[in-house]
């Protein structure tokens, strides 16, 4: 579904991505784990195409066509969209403006549906705003809303867990098997243990690069012993501690 | 229709609603009627119109107060003066429809007084339909003195129509305890000019304002800004919060000037200027919608139109 060749971005004279490959497959959720400021979220905006994000070196290849050059709205009508780590708020605009214009003629009952998938009451929240009102975890929730209406095909979730209350996870955790169910692909960055299982195939990002995991098990050593206080230079040097 | 039926159509005024209400066209009164309560003067000198209206002591409206100024055709040279007393502990609402509607040149030039005495609350509310030309002259001026623990509330908005070259001028003075809280909505397109002058003075101990204003030039239009805030009673508090978008060619400008006289005082400020907040425009656009409908949600929702909480 996509391929990403030799991808390197620098920001302001950092190496943020350095050399990095990846293949993600349909109907496959993607974990991604990795310390704070190892490039998860530089990937996402990268994938995406954010203003800032446009110039870099290598390739993303998504259904066999390059992104290269490709405004942020054409990658959405492809059927790719991102949940950001922290949501933007909008002063004024309603959940259920916001949520309508989330995907194609979305009508009310769908995002009833959508917001109780998240956990959400509907008619305590269409009326309200999508502003700072609302709480962190409130607003991580309507963006997931938004992003299911959307009936993505390939969905990069930046740490959808975060700020979560433990209730709540399952949400997340259900929404994410529909994605692929439906035949989504999912990218999923998190730091949350339990939303690993979720994972058909595991990465721990390290300073740029990803290191492909093989399994749950692994990954949660990785995760523990090697990325809290990181002291390597780059995940190579964890393939040859290995 | 007649003239009268039409303002309050515009208006969208249904016959009952209101404690009051006076109806205008050009510098004609068409109608006055109001409560037992309201004491309601109207009349005409040397081709202007004159309004007073007073709210007696201790007498609270629960539906508001209709003035309806109506340009509708032709050339209109509009002169309105209003004078406006809230007795001690008074309360309602004056909802001001600003019909200027004519395509011909519209001059409107209005001053009002507004009195607020100890402990009355005043929600002022003025909603402008324009025309389409922009071929308008809007220059009102409103003077309000906010009595002891009085509270003096105001929204402005125009959304529907042309700017014009308008002029909005607020000037304030708040005693002890008494609170403005004023906000306004705006934009602005084709050659459109609006300034808008808010000075406040705070003078009495413990007297606040909050003054917010969200506005957008489009095209080759352009807005002013100026904030005046004096601080001088003690532990007096007051906060600007403006934000400004351009789209287009447009021009935006702010002029905030706060003062403080008090080392027991404070004033907070914030302004933002510019085009839309990427962000914004991204998280939009990564939903599927194009950058010229992700711009007019949030424009949608930044300058949307009253609604009663
Ligand atoms: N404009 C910039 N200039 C310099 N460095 C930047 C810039 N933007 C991001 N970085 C750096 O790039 C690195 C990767 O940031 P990124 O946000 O991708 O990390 P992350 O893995 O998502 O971290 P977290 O787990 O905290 O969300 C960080 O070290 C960050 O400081
Ligand atoms: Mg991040």
């Amino acid at each position: 579904m996509i391929k990403i060749k030799n991808l390197t971005f620098t920001k302001d004279g950092k190496k943020i991505i350095n050399n990095l490959n990846l293949e993600i497959k349909k109907n496959n959720v993607s974990v991604i784990v990795g310390s704070n400021g190892s490039g998860k979220s530089t990937l996402a905006y990268l994938l995406m195409g954010l203003q800032g994000y446009e110039d870099y070196q290598g390739d993303i290849i998504y259904r066999g066509k390059s992104l290269k050059k490709m405004s942020v709205f054409k990658r959405a009508s492809l059927g790719i969209t991102l949940a950001w780590q922290e949501p933007v708020r909008f002063e004024g605009l309603t959940v259920k403006k916001y949520l309508e214009n989330s995907g194609n003629k979305v009508n009310q009952k769908e995002i009833e549906i959508a917001l109780e998938k998240v956990g959400l009451k509907p008619e305590n929240y269409l009326e309200r705003f999508v502003d700072s009102s609302l709480s962190g975890g409130e607003r991580k929730k309507i963006e997931l809303a938004s992003i299911y209406l959307m009936k993505p095909k390939l969905v990069i979730l930046d740490e959808p867990d975060s700020g979560i209350d433990i209730d709540s996870l399952k949400y997340i955790n259900k929404i994410i098997k529909e994605f692929k169910s439906n035949g989504s692909s999912v990218i999923l960055i998190t730091h949350n243990l339990s939303a690993l299982r979720q994972g058909d195939v595991f990465f721990l990002m390290c300073k740029g690069n990803l290191l492909k995991i093989n399994s749950l098990k692994e990954i949660k050593s990785y995760f523990r012993k090697k990325c809290v206080n990181c002291q390597l230079k780059s995940n190579f040097d964890i393939q040859l501690k290995k | 229709m007649n003239d009268e039926k039409r303002i309050l159509k515009l208006a969208e005024i249904n016959k009952q609603d209101g404690s009051a209400k006076i109806v205008i066209s050009g510098n004609d009164i068409l109608s006055e009627e109001s409560d037992d309560g309201i004491i309601l003067k109207t009349f005409k000198k040397n081709g202007s119109v004159f309004v007073n209206l007073e709210i007696p002591q201790g007498v609270k409206f629960s539906k508001p107060i209709h003035i309806c100024l109506g340009a509708l055709y032709g050339k209109i040279k509009q002169r309105i003066n209003f004078t406006v007393v809230f007795n001690k502990y008074s309360k309602a609402s004056i909802f001001s429809h600003c019909l200027l509607v004519s395509e011909n040149e519209i001059t409107h030039n209005s001053n009002y007084k507004i009195k607020l005495e100890q402990g009355a609350e005043c929600f002022y509310f003025e909603k402008h339909i324009h025309n389409n030309s922009g071929n308008l002259t809007f220059n009102p001026s409103i003077k309000v003195e906010v009595g002891k623990d009085a509270l003096f509330k105001s929204y402005f908005e125009l959304l529907k129509g042309r700017a014009g070259n308008s002029h909005l001028n607020y000037d304030l003075l708040c005693a002890e305890r008494g609170v403005v809280k004023m906000e306004s909505r705006f934009k602005t397109s084709g050659e459109d000019f609006i300034s808008l002058t808010e000075s406040v003075a705070l003078k009495g101990k413990n007297s606040r304002a909050l003054l917010k204003s969200r506005v957008a030039a489009k095209e080759k239009s352009s807005i002013e800004i100026y904030n005046n805030v004096k601080a001088i009673g003690d532990y007096s508090k007051g906060h600007i919060d403006c934000q400004e978008i351009l789209l287009n060619k447009g021009r935006v400008k702010a002029y905030p000037c706060i003062e403080v006289l008090n080392p027991k005082s404070k004033i907070t400020h914030e302004a933002s200027l510019g085009g839309i907040d990427n962000k914004k425009m991204e998280t939009l656009m990564a939903r599927g919608n194009s950058s010229k409908k992700a711009e007019e949600i949030i424009l949608e929702g930044l300058l949307s139109e009253y609604r009663p909480n």
